[in-house]
């Protein structure tokens, strides 16, 4: 059931994250719940994969190995060829600092902080310097079309606007791999659209890869590959794109 | 930025936040108060007790150590000019007189009572010691005369004018009595003085232990403070003058004053502790409580990749801002406490006292440290076990809750 996506033609270097064999069972009371049951996954520079799968299937699960914020019960994951279960939470934090963007179905923004600060947030935690910072976020909050709302905090926003503050937070520190938990849950279609539309666009233009969970069929329309997740097993749906 | 959104979020729940502050406002105002008061009566104590012994006393040698055997034990008058000579060397010395001590039995008619006498020179009074009540005090030139205390004359059933009889062991030990007249009865500081305290002028006391000798000389200084460096230079002095005098200061002449000081200090310690373990456990609950609120922020910022020690710092700043602000405003509230106090009138009896004194808060930028230390080490100890929990949070399961 499980296959391992390869794509011919890119060199290993390419390789934005790999899992092999990944196991996570829970234990509640005297039940074990499998949630993932050996799952093996691979994602490159460029990549757009769409995970699809019903509720409970283990996708935000899976997505939390990937991301580093959880640790399979078995199995490996590695980020850029390095194996994270070597590295201490002190470095698992850096990583995720520099290499990884993460995107929440809530959003969950900082509520004491603006647009602005959000987003800028990544960059005092890599101790970027202030004209550099200014720069980079002034630039970022006029692409995801938040200009006026850049001084606003959260609860001025609207759920769209929101997501594109936590998609430019994401982004900021100019990672080329962004997971995404159900991105356009908490939105209407047309939002929806338009998140999903940024997303595709800095994948052509950058490079950036995609791994986006969700259970909205629209979504699919934006992947170059997709996946389906089942009683926390994988299987390829569409190669390609 | 990390003490921006600490403030930030301090600011974020205005009612939790005033509730913080007005408890660590009134715990700081409450302590700067008290020790405001414990520093007016130390410092009353202290005046008091200089006005009684001076700031130091120079005598034989032997004479602080075994001052029953007199005959070896006073200063004849060739070794008190040469100390003299000494203390007029310093500038910081504004006055010295020669006081000859004796105990004796004072008896009118069938009424007796220890007494302990003091020889003055009426022309030359730089301590104070006491308030003339009743009749008049020695004047110079008076012979025979006494003043005593007023309890003491109470229960002698003596008024000014009337004759007490002193019955007395000269410095040969061959007994002596001397009959003479109660010029004055004054008023003490403390009861022992009053019950107690006699004084004749010194060549009535010299006549009656049959000397001319006198037993100490009492020093008094322009300054509180300069008593230690003065008595450096002077012990020093007097040693190479080898006169076999020594000094004391008046520190360890009052042996009860470092005791009652310290049973002062210990209050203010007592209720620094209390207030501290107040503040610490009221804010404790405060940023317990609002912490865990944020449990799922806290997970946010960890999965974006901030470390654990920078959402401890994150936590801690917040119990530093609160200590600090609060602490602030306490000192506020503490100054207007201590104006309240200093105009309301109210007084108090200290112990072995025999009047009311007014109770006042003695108010110095100084007076304002210990307080404010106190704020801000409570609430930083009460944000550490909160912020170290939620800094320790799994991620996900930080990220999962509601
Ligand atoms: N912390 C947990 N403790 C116990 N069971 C869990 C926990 N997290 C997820 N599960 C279980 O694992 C399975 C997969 O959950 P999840 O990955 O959240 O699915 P999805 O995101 O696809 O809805 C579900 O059966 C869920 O109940
Ligand atoms: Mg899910």
């Amino acid at each position: 059931m499980t296959n391992e996506q390869t794509n011919p033609g890119k060199d290993a270097a390419s390789v934005v994250v790999a899992a092999t064999q990944l196991r996570k069972h829970y234990q509640t009371g005297a039940e074990t719940v499998e949630a993932l049951r050996g799952v093996d996954f691979r994602a490159e520079r460029g990549d757009f994969v769409v995970i699809h799968g019903p509720s409970g299937s283990g996708k935000t699960t899976f997505l939390n190995m990937l991301g580093c914020i959880d640790y399979p019960t078995s199995g490996a994951v590695e980020i850029y060829g390095q194996d994270v279960a070597t590295l201490s939470d002190g470095k698992l934090a850096e990583l995720r600092r520099d290499k990884i963007g993460l995107v929440f179905q809530t959003f969950n923004l900082m509520p004491v902080l603006s647009t602005y600060e959000n987003i800028e947030y990544p960059l005092l935690l890599q101790n970027v310097p202030r004209p550099q910072r200014r720069e980079r976020v002034q630039k970022l909050i006029d692409a995801v079309g938040l200009t006026n709302e850049a001084g606003r905090r959260p609860n001025k926003l609207s759920g769209g606007q929101r997501q594109r503050v936590a998609l430019a937070r994401a982004l900021i520190t100019e990672t080329h791999f962004v997971l995404a938990d159900e991105p356009t849950g908490n939105l209407d279609t047309e939002t929806s659209k338009r998140i999903m539309g940024i997303m595709k666009s800095l994948n052509e233009n950058r490079d950036v890869a995609f791994v986006v969970v969700t259970h909205d069929p629209m979504v699919g329309e934006f992947a170059r590959r997709t996946v389906e997740i089942r009683d926390g097993l994988l299987s390829t749906v569409t190669q390609g794109g | 930025m990390g003490l921006r959104i600490a403030l930030r979020n301090v600011l974020r729940n205005p009612r939790r936040t005033v509730l913080s502050l007005v408890i660590i406002s009134l715990g700081t105002g409450m302590l700067f108060a008290v020790s405001g008061f414990v520093s007016f009566i130390t410092d009353g104590i202290t005046e008091s007790t200089v006005e009684q012994y001076g700031n130091l006393q120079i005598a034989d040698i032997d004479l602080w150590e075994r001052a029953d055997d007199r005959l070896v034990t006073l200063m004849e008058g060739e070794r008190v000019e040469q100390v003299s000579a000494l203390l007029d060397e310093l500038p910081d010395v504004t006055g010295y007189a020669a006081n000859l001590t004796f105990t004796s039995q004072i008896q009118k008619g069938s009424e007796s009572s220890l007494l302990f006498g003091v020889g003055v020179d009426p022309a030359n009074r730089i301590l104070a010691g006491y308030e003339i009540a009743r009749g008049e005090d020695l004047k110079p030139g008076d012979r025979g005369k006494i003043v005593i205390g007023r309890l003491l004359a109470d229960n002698l059933g003596v008024e000014p004018g009337d004759y007490v009889t002193l019955l007395i062991a000269t410095v040969n030990g061959s007994f002596n009595t001397g009959r003479l007249q109660v010029a004055g009865v004054f008023r003490g500081f403390e009861e022992f003085i009053e019950s107690q305290f006699a004084y004749v002028p010194i060549e009535t006391a010299q006549l009656l232990l049959n000397t001319t000798g006198v037993d100490k000389l009492v020093v008094s200084l322009t300054d509180l403070d300069r008593t230690e460096p003065v008595a450096a230079i002077l012990r020093e002095r007097l040693a190479s003058a080898d006169l076999g005098v020594e000094l004391r200061t008046w520190d360890v002449l009052a042996t009860q004053y470092e005791q009652t000081v310290s049973m002062f200090t210990f209050i203010l310690g007592a209720v620094s502790l209390g207030i501290f373990i107040l503040v610490l456990f009221s804010i404790l609950e405060v940023l317990t409580m609002s912490f865990l609120e944020r449990t799922r922020e806290v997970g946010t910022l960890r999965a974006i990749g901030t470390k654990r020690h920078h959402v401890f710092r994150l936590f801690l700043s917040e119990g530093i801002l609160l200590g600090i602000f609060g602490g602030l405003l306490g000192i506020l509230v503490g100054i207007g406490l201590g104006f309240a106090v200093n105009h309301s009138g109210m007084g108090w009896m200290p112990p072995g006292s025999l009047e009311e004194v007014p109770i006042l808060v003695k108010m110095s930028p100084v007076s304002a440290i210990t307080p404010l230390i106190i704020a801000m080490l409570s609430t930083l100890v009460s944000a550490i076990f909160p912020a170290w929990h939620s800094a320790r949070l799994a991620v996900v399961d930080a990220l999962r809750t509601q």
